[in-house]
């Protein structure tokens, strides 16, 4: 039994009683509802500044003022410190500053008539500029024709539906592709007399604009000869892309319109530009093909004037020689010994090397095109150069003076030799 | 779908690898522990509110810690001795600014049913006064003795929750018991 009046009992009493009291389920659950909202609240609100998107969240209640001090230091400095928060938070900024003022349309300045008068007729005269320049190309595009010469094999105009096969006489137009087979040659005779002569696997189209006529080459070979377009289409030719005033043009007498284009990308020679300048300029050696990757190149042909993009048989100034099949004549493919070969015969008026007179050195103009001729002749590597000793390891040829120095110091060697008894046998 | 899992399970497993946001592992821990940590708050405050913001600053702790404690012995034994330091903090600081706290939460005490009105006033101030004193022991001797006589945790199990030996529990209780004989026995009737 325990008595209330003891000490001992009613302190056991009374923490008996305290143990015993409760908050009612309603209390405590509001209780803990309002707890957990505010633990939720203050974690939003302290949560560590973990990345970038979570100083971002706090930047427009930083703009606006409202964070604490601590946290508004936080933002402040990583602000300072981050490229990026830095101009979110001028953004959000000038986007608060636009809001506020906004642009008063009578500040606006209206520009005067007369400048927009000028902006029209302008605008009018560049129109008809370009609208003159497309007719003028299109019928230019509609004159032109072209007709096979000869065809040596299968001559054949390619179209996207189907190949057909191309006799002499047969008429071509612009923008119609040609290809040559595997041993085909072909003549192109256009309408104002220049031909073009198609090596094998060759494959071309003709374009026109009113500035001339224009081949694109899209594989192979050609040899154009231009002929004379009169002295009105100088006029015309002049300012054209690549050719600037045409310096090269005056100094012909009666320049022509024919243009060809090359594809450098094919790894395949292009058509030879007449002047080539002065540092790749070396007499007596061949010019070396161009890199592969180039782009387009366009080349002013000159009259009276065979051109070609094969390096075997490069133009030769003062060359009138022509004939029907000159592709397979002038450039040989058989090397000397077999059956089928035949002497070249060079562009160059100074006589082959493998001629009687091959002794004779040919003219200094035409020296070039004679070593051209006679690398052909030989055999020489397919890139048209000749075959030797430094051209083999891509070195320059010794100058004379270094070559003297080489035989001098060769016999110095020798004759130290014989003086010790070592000489070599 | 209900899950069939030990609530302590469901906490510990929720526990076990700490998060990057604590929100989410406190979250499980809130849900199943909030109603006996305010329960224990309220026995040793004897006021809602106060064990309503006892509430909030236990899981306030917890929320603001790096990583989750170690409740490998138990989420509740830990919450539960984090209630009454918690409250008897609050007990203190109340009775270092010499306030009497108002239990205006007449109505929720449900110990005694419908005692008599005298009973329950003197009653009021008895609980009051004990709290006053055992608030005024130390640290320790306040925790032990909560735990075991208010609580009803035994010697074992306050010896484990504080990290001691049942001996010295008994002891402490001991000396407490007799420490609060003599502060209640003007109060509990009997002077010695």
């Amino acid at each position: 039994m325990t008595d209330p009046d003891r000490p001992t009992d009613a302190l056991d009493r009374l923490t008996a009683e305290i143990r015993d009291q409760r908050l009612d389920d309603a209390a405590v659950a509001a209780a803990t509802g309002r707890v957990w909202a505010r633990l939720e609240a203050e974690h939003r609100a302290h949560a560590p500044l973990r990345s970038c998107a979570d100083v971002q969240r706090l930047l427009p209640a930083y703009a606006a003022g409202k964070l604490d001090e601590a946290r508004a230091l936080l933002v402040g400095d990583h602000t300072r410190n981050c490229v990026p928060c830095r101009r979110a938070l001028l953004e959000l900024k000038a986007g608060a500053s636009t809001r506020v003022t906004q642009p008063d349309s009578r500040s606006v300045r209206r520009a005067p008539a007369w400048l927009k008068a000028a902006a029209a007729v302008l605008l009018l005269a560049g129109g008809s500029a370009v609208v003159y320049d497309t007719v003028a190309d299109r019928l230019a595009e509609a004159r032109l024709t072209a007709a096979v010469a000869s065809a040596d094999g299968s001559l054949q105009l390619v179209d996207d539906n189907a190949t057909t096969v191309l006799a002499d006489g047969a008429t071509v137009g612009a923008r119609q592709r040609l290809r040559t087979g595997k041993d085909t040659g072909a003549m192109l005779r256009l309408a104002d007399g220049s031909t073009v002569e198609m090596a094998p696997r060759s494959e071309l189209s003709l374009g026109a604009s009113r500035s001339g006529t224009t081949i694109a080459l899209a594989r192979g070979n050609v040899i154009v000869h231009a002929a004379d377009q009169g002295r009105d289409r100088l006029r015309g030719h002049r300012g054209l892309p690549g050719g600037g005033q045409g310096h090269h043009l005056r100094r012909q007498p009666r320049p022509q319109g024919l243009a060809g284009v090359g594809d450098r990308g094919r790894g395949r020679g292009p058509l030879r530009r007449h002047r080539e300048p002065a540092r790749t300029r070396r007499p007596g050696h061949h010019r070396p093909p161009p890199a592969r990757g180039g782009g387009r190149r366009r080349d002013r042909l000159e009259p009276s004037t065979p051109t070609s993009t094969s390096p075997c048989c490069a133009s030769s100034p003062g060359s009138t020689t022509t004939s029907p099949r000159p592709w397979t004549s002038r450039c040989p493919a058989p090397r000397p010994g077999s059956s089928t070969w035949r002497p070249p015969t060079p562009w160059s008026t100074s006589p082959s090397p493998t001629s009687p007179t091959a002794s004779r050195r040919p003219a200094r103009s035409s020296r070039a095109a004679w070593r051209t001729a006679r690398a052909c002749a030989s055999g020489g590597r397919r890139d048209g150069r000749p075959w030797g000793r430094h051209r083999d390891r891509g070195q320059p040829r010794p100058s004379p003076a270094a070559r003297r120095r080489h035989r001098r110091r060769g016999r110095g060697r020798r004759a130290r030799r014989r003086r010790q008894g070592t000489a070599r046998r | 779908m209900v899950d069939e899992r030990d609530p302590e399970e469901t906490v510990q497993a929720a526990t076990a690898t700490p998060r990057t946001d604590p929100i989410e592992w406190l979250e499980p821990v809130y849900r199943e522990h909030s109603r006996a940590v305010i329960q224990a708050a309220y026995r040793v405050t004897g006021n809602a509110e106060d064990a309503e913001d006892v509430l909030q600053t236990v899981f306030t702790r917890l929320a603001r810690r790096s990583v989750p404690p170690d409740f490998s012995g138990g989420a509740l034994p830990y919450l539960r001795r984090a209630a009454v330091n918690a409250a008897l903090d609050l007990v203190q600081s109340k009775r270092a600014r010499t306030s009497v706290p108002f239990d205006d939460a007449t109505e929720a005490v449900t110990g005694d049913p419908a005692p008599p009105p005298d009973r329950l006033q003197h009653g009021r101030e008895l609980h009051d006064k004990l709290r006053e004193v055992v608030a005024g022991l130390s640290r320790r001797s306040a925790e032990i003795f909560t735990l075991r006589y208010i609580e009803g945790l035994d010697n074992q199990a306050v010896a484990a929750a504080l990290g001691t030996s049942p001996g010295t529990v008994a002891v402490t209780l001991h000396r407490v018991r007799e420490r609060l004989k003599t502060e209640m026995a003007p109060f509990l009737g009997g002077i010695r």
